[in-house]
């Protein structure tokens, strides 16, 4: 029952990559932040981690109902909602999707350029690399998604391997008692942390247009879970690394805490691994920005037969111009706008069709009964 | 690059004095020492630039000096300066001195090494007195509620050397007491797990004893916080003879066990001692009230320290445990 050729799909274990890439975005960096705002609930975080994880352990599993019910040639996103909801409101649905994925990405570009700029060079001219990373995209993405997978694999695996030498030279340093007392926040700043947290997590509607590229793809449900409990521990660790690390009043005033806790390693070699973290940091956003670009490319490709490195190259030009006009402020502004529209997407969009596709008919038993 | 550095108060103006290190052949720094006067903390570099053929970088710098009359009119500014600088390493260390800062510097200057100040701060709390200190422990205390920051103090000797001679008491950002060398032992006790530090004791016949901490273990327990504060702290001390007068008696084990109680009632008092010159000055270094808030739910730190000073009930058991040692039984 193989849907595509294997030259162009991944088995079922690399669906925890493409997750995992998708889940701990640049947002890693300062999650923490956004905890202690007036209504935030600072050292008890943790529990709104836990919960946002659960949430989207919820909403994937939706994902796959909704998936497995479809059938198989038409297991995507575009398919889905032209099933669904008719053509025309189809056709509109799948661009914001194309519109939002593409957002996403420009998000964690400009995000990653003003981490350089604010961080490590003030005073660089950002052109060359901006341009570098451009190109960087057009060649994962026109390598197509094979090539686009591997790249996530090593960006997965960047994160864990600098987690030991980090808590070797942390732990001198944190104070435990920080987290003390538990529970000490009302019920709203629970809700609005996890709210708040739940926004790192929303890429993982990707799932949806990766997921007919997936040999068996019902099988990489597990490892799809397994990306989701990864993402949520590393979250974890770093939370409680730098709540810990930092005194609240001190938190607030630090704009990258990942960032800054980095920093306290110091290698006879290397003084500044802040740097050197940062630098392979942008094999991460490469790998995220790719998937994103990607699944706007085949989305696109899927309803008006547009060739995907046309396109590719469409899109690229947009991040090109947006570029050009951006300014210190849009940075903010939108991230607000693509979290709120992610919001709704996840939130309300996976739960509509799960209901659908459960009143709808079944395609998936029917096709696999009448291969057999 | 600019490696010390030096804030002090003159004339109501600032001064900065840096250490500047050129790194010309292999292995051998140049210490060029330059002087800038201002009315600001913030334009130290642009003056410093107008005396340099090269750019100053900070990056590298790892020691700052402030002098006793600016530590006394506040270091807030400045370790705000520093916390939000990302350039700026964690492992910066900070001092008071209590001669003018210059002279502290321009006494370094023939070891040739400009971080010579900073190397004597991490190697006496590593294998000294000196609790750990650093700009993240500065920053964190400094910004964080329920601990005011303690910072070690230079001075110098007659025979123009430096040496460390205790630790600041800072209130807010205000220098407003200092400890002896001799107290830092008892601070540094009560704020960390220690791996190292000496104390010496005397007996009443001029017997004199010198005990070597190998670790320790402190927990504080709260008691009650309303209306009295109560902590029950709890310290146990792994420790080693180092010198001993040979008129005291240890070869058998209930001679032993006396010492031991002898010791702990003299680390108790002292620590007692300590905690109520701590109140007295209605600063706590410690983290008394950092302890407080973990434990209390309804922690407040204006109430809290309100009562600091009289409400404020510190009970102290002391346990020392001494190793290596030969007896007979």
């Amino acid at each position: 029952m193989k849907l595509m050729n294997d030259k162009y799909s991944v088995s079922p274990g690399n669906v925890f990559y493409l997750m995992y890439i998708s889940l701990v975005g640049i947002g890693i960096m300062n999650f923490q932040q956004k905890m202690i705002l007036p209504n935030g609930s600072e050292n008890d975080g943790w529990i709104s981690i836990i919960i946002a994880a659960l949430l989207i352990l919820l909403l994937t599993k939706m994902m796959y109902v909704v998936l497995a019910r479809q059938d198989i040639k038409k297991a995507s996103l575009v398919h889905i909602n032209l099933r669904y909801f008719g053509r025309f409101f189809g056709l509109m649905i799948n661009w914001i999707f194309i519109l939002y994925f593409i957002l996403g990405g420009f998000v964690w570009f400009q995000t990653y350029i003003q981490v350089i700029q604010l961080w490590l060079f003030p005073n660089v001219n950002v052109w060359p690399l901006s341009l570098l990373i451009i190109s960087l995209i057009y060649y994962a993405v026109s390598g197509g998604f094979q090539s686009i997978t591997a790249i996530c694999f090593w960006g997965t695996l960047l994160l864990y391997t600098f987690i030991l030498p980090q808590l070797y030279y942390i732990t001198p340093y944190i104070r435990p008692s920080n987290l003390l007392p538990m529970f000490n926040h009302n019920l709203s700043q629970y809700f609005f942390t996890t709210r708040e947290f739940s926004h790192e997590f929303i890429s993982c509607i990707i799932l949806l247009a990766v997921y007919p590229f997936v040999q068996n793809p019902k099988k990489s449900q597990k490892w799809a879970f397994i990306a989701i409990g990864a993402s949520a521990l590393i979250y974890l660790i770093y939370f409680f690394m730098s709540y810990m690390y930092f005194s609240l009043g001190e938190l607030k005033i630090t704009l990258w805490p990942t960032l800054s806790f980095i920093a306290m390693i110091e290698l006879p070699v290397l003084q500044r691994m802040e740097y050197f973290i940062v630098a392979v940091f942008l094999l991460k956003i490469l790998a995220a920005i790719s998937i994103g670009i990607w699944a706007s490319c085949h989305s696109a490709k899927l309803m008006h037969s547009i060739r995907p490195s046309r396109f590719l190259l469409v899109i690229l030009l947009i991040f090109f111009v947006c570029f050009i006009f951006r300014e210190p402020s849009s940075t903010a502004i939108l991230q607000d706008f693509y979290s709120h529209t992610g919001e709704i997407l996840v939130y309300l969009y996976v739960p509509l069709i799960f209901i659908i596709s459960l009143i709808g008919k079944n395609s998936g038993k029917t096709e696999a009964k009448g291969n057999t | 690059m600019v490696l010390t550095a030096s804030y002090d108060l003159n004339d109501n103006k600032i001064e900065n004095n840096v250490l500047i290190g050129e790194y010309t052949e292999q292995d051998k720094t140049n210490i060029i020492f330059r002087k800038t006067t201002s009315n600001n903390n913030y334009e130290i570099i642009t003056h410093l630039n107008t005396q340099m053929n090269k750019p100053i970088a900070y990056g590298q710098m790892r020691m700052i000096l402030f002098g006793q009359a600016f530590a006394r009119k506040g270091i807030g500014d400045v370790i705000n300066i520093l916390s939000r600088d990302a350039e700026i390493s964690s492992h910066l260390q900070l001092a008071v001195s209590s001669d003018k800062p210059e002279d502290i510097m321009r006494a370094t200057i023939e070891t040739h090494d400009p971080l010579y100040l900073m190397r004597m701060i991490e190697q006496n709390y590593i294998n000294e007195n000196l609790p750990n200190v650093n700009l993240h422990t500065h920053v964190f205390n400094y910004y964080g509620q329920g601990q005011d920051i303690y910072i070690p103090t230079f001075k110098l000797t007659p025979n123009e050397s430096v040496e460390i001679d205790g630790i600041a008491l800072f209130k807010k950002d205000k220098d407003v007491h200092h400890l002896s060398i001799d107290e830092c032992i008892w601070l540094k006790l009560l704020l960390q797990n220690a791996k190292s530090g000496t104390f010496a004791m005397t007996k009443e016949h001029n017997e004199n004893i010198l005990i070597h901490i190998d670790s320790s273990k402190n927990k504080m327990k709260l008691i009650q916080s309303n209306p009295q504060l109560i902590i029950q702290d709890r310290l146990k001390i792994n420790a080693s003879i180092k010198n001993i007068s040979e008129e005291i008696p240890i070869r058998k084990k209930q001679q032993l066990d006396e010492l031991e109680k002898e010791l702990e009632e003299y680390v108790r008092n002292n620590i007692e001692k300590l905690t109520k010159k701590l109140q007295s000055l209605k600063v706590d270094p410690v983290g008394f009230g950092r302890f407080t808030r973990s434990r209390d739910r309804k922690w407040n730190e204006n109430e809290f320290y309100r009562q600091y000073d009289k409400q404020f009930t510190f009970n102290l058991d002391v346990e020392i445990k001494l190793n290596q040692i030969g007896t007979e039984d």
